[in-house]
């Protein structure tokens, strides 16, 4: 008697995979069959014998798994026997049954039974044709071969077994307290060319998963019954990491341990495999994992390169906000500090290179970008720049008990910078503090901008300036004057009339 | 009106292809093992006998083998039944001397027709 096909691994696995699926959905599909035929039958002369299909069809069902799980794969001469005689025996006694039902009504009884009859009829008479076809060629004595099954098998279950096997490699964790699951596994999936680590519990899992220099995992396996914490704790622990969620979670549990499929499935899981853990459904798994992995890595990628561009463009307090209210309300800030610097006779440099606008401009971007270092390296928040003007702020959206104090260090470092900038230009710099309205104004090309009057008084204070200085008002001077000292002038600005306005000489040795 | 001997170790199938045959008009006895199908049918000298292969302790070609041998009930037509008939299976139920062969569940009308055909002669016979 010929067995089960010899054949290459995977087309083996494929074959063993596809009578699985094929068996056990029919054998459901019975089941239910036989219930809706049962429910239509409640009250009538057939209840009785419909209630007892059901128990047979069920009957059916717990075989059919059983033989799947025992003898299918591993005994192929108890498996023919057991196809034969006791599953065909089991689905044959429904079929035979059913004809009886049918026989022994009349015609309009019969038409009332009807769609349930007779279709529980044919989904018995597709079974019997399945393990038929299962057993079918030993006939004739000649072995079944796996090919010819393959060539049966639909498209795309193929090509998805396939796919399976050409899954591109990735980082796989393996947790698990007991040494041989995680042995074996590991096994199988170095076989398929994943990079496997193992642990024996969440704990060490923990461990690895935050140890930022080792390389990243793509999909974690993990038992759900360990001593101490749980493969449930570990689940949530990761999905409820903004770090760790992208990673799919597979959970292995013990056969039958459907509360805890339910709880994991819950808490996030990607999958679950039962044991004892079958190499081909454990390689879909991680399959199926990896390509999750990739498809969230690519959207975390995105959101990054999102988040760097509203970074760029607002302050970090403001992204937050409009991260938690989608709205950015216009806000007045009681002490800020603003500063301007200009460019001392850049419009007359310019004119020597009327006819280079890129020269101008590449020249310009080059100070520019050194003035967005210097700001980044003071706490100052770069506002905009208006033609060759830079404003920046300091106290408007990080903690700082001194804006006055901040900014004129961080002039110094901007004077120096224009210094040893090839172009040999001078700034002169305003300082005055004051509260302001900050906001963004219109829905697009918009920027985060500030407004009041301490903005125009900060403006007056540089054109009031002197090249290569900085020129405080004398609300901004009260801050500093403990530390610094300077040269008080008196100066006719517009729009406030003659005022008091200090340039910064130097700081007091401490 | 002919009397069937059903032999199968499976009493649920006696009872529901005795209530099939019954509602045909046929007087039907059935056997849940092969050593007792034997004794009934050398005590009932029944028209035909329908065997079930797949038994435990002695199977149906053993039981076939054993009536042929025994002139009381070698001229009993035999029809063997068994799940998924395969070529093998109706080669060693002829050699065990069945007269026919019939797979289950067995579709009723073909299985009345090769009944019919092997009580056929005997009617005429009479």
């Amino acid at each position: 008697m010929s067995e089960f096909p010899a054949a290459p691994d995977s087309q083996r696995r494929a074959w063993f995979t596809y009578v699985r699926q094929e068996l056990t959905t029919s054998a459901q599909a019975l089941a239910e069959a036989a219930r809706g035929f049962a429910a239509k039958c409640a009250g009538s002369d057939f209840a009785a014998a419909s209630a007892q299909l059901v128990d047979r069809a069920d009957v059916y069902r717990t075989q059919v798994a059983q033989f799947l799980e025992t003898s299918f794969e591993s005994a192929p001469p108890p498996a023919r026997k057991i196809l034969r005689h006791d599953l065909r025996g089991a689905v044959g006694y429904i079929v035979s049954a059913l004809d009886d039902i049918e026989e022994s009504t009349t015609a309009e009884r019969l038409s009332e039974l009807r769609p349930e009859l007779p279709a529980t009829l044919s989904v018995a008479h597709k079974i019997l044709q399945q393990l038929g076809s299962l057993l079918k060629e030993s006939t004739d004595g000649s072995p079944h071969p796996v090919e010819d099954s393959l060539a049966r098998l639909p498209a795309a279950i193929a090509s998805a077994v396939a796919s399976a096997d050409l899954a591109a490699p990735g980082r796989i964790l393996i947790v698990d307290d007991n040494e041989f699951s995680r042995d074996l596994m590991a096994k199988q999936l170095r076989q398929q060319g994943h990079a496997v680590e193992t642990v024996a519990g969440a704990r060490e899992a923990q461990a690895r998963l935050s140890d930022s220099g080792a390389p990243p995992v793509d999909v974690v396996v993990s038992d759900v019954l360990m001593p101490g914490i749980t493969g449930l704790d570990l689940l949530k622990w990761l999905k409820a990491d903004p770090l760790f969620w992208p990673i799919p979670v597979i959970m292995v549990s013990a056969l039958g341990d459907e509360d805890g499929v339910l709880a994991c499935i819950g808490a996030g899981a990607e999958d679950y495999l039962t044991r004892p853990v079958r190499a081909d459904l454990l390689r879909a798994r991680i399959a199926g994992g990896l390509e999750k992995k990739r498809l969230r890595d690519r959207e975390v990628e995105n959101r990054a390169r999102i988040d760097r561009l509203v970074r760029a463009i607002f302050p970090p307090a403001v992204v937050d906000e409009w991260r938690q209210h989608e709205t950015i309300r216009p806000k007045r800030h009681e002490k800020v500090g603003v500063l301007f610097t200009d460019i001392v006779g850049f419009t007359t440099w310019c004119e020597n290179y009327r006819d280079r606008p890129e020269l101008v401009v590449d020249t310009l971007q080059a100070l520019i970008r050194q003035f967005e270092d210097v700001a980044r390296r003071f706490g100052v928040q770069k506002i905009k720049t208006i033609g060759d003007a830079f404003m920046a702020v300091a106290g408007l959206t990080e903690r700082d008990p001194n804006p006055a104090l901040t900014l004129l260090q961080c002039a110094g470092a901007l004077i120096d910078a224009t210094k040893s900038h090839p172009a040999g230009w001078a700034i002169r710099v305003g300082i005055h503090v004051g509260p302001v309205v900050t906001g963004i104004l219109g829905q697009t090309q918009f920027s985060f901008d500030v407004w009041g009057q301490t903005v125009n008084a900060a403006a007056r204070m540089e054109s009031n300036g002197l090249a290569g200085r900085v020129t405080l008002s004398a609300e901004a001077w009260v801050d500093v004057e403990g530390v610094a000292e300077g040269t008080l002038r008196e100066a006719e600005v517009k729009g406030l009339g003659a005022i008091a306005l200090w340039d910064f000489d130097h700081f007091r040795p401490a | 009106m002919p009397k069937v001997l059903i032999i199968d170790d499976v009493a649920d199938n006696i009872d529901l292809l005795s209530r099939r045959l019954v509602r045909r008009g046929y007087e039907v006895l059935g056997s849940a093992g092969a050593l007792e199908g034997i004794a009934r049918a050398l005590a009932e000298r029944p028209d035909i006998i329908l065997m079930d292969i797949k038994m435990p302790l002695i199977d149906g070609h053993e039981a076939t083998r054993r009536l042929k041998a025994d002139p009381a009930t070698r001229s009993i037509p035999i029809i063997a039944l068994t799940n998924h008939a395969m070529a093998e299976d109706r080669a060693a139920a002829l050699a065990a001397g069945a007269d026919d062969y019939e797979s289950k569940p067995v579709d009723l009308p073909k299985l009345l027709e090769k009944m019919d055909a092997l009580l056929a002669p005997k009617t005429t016979e009479l």
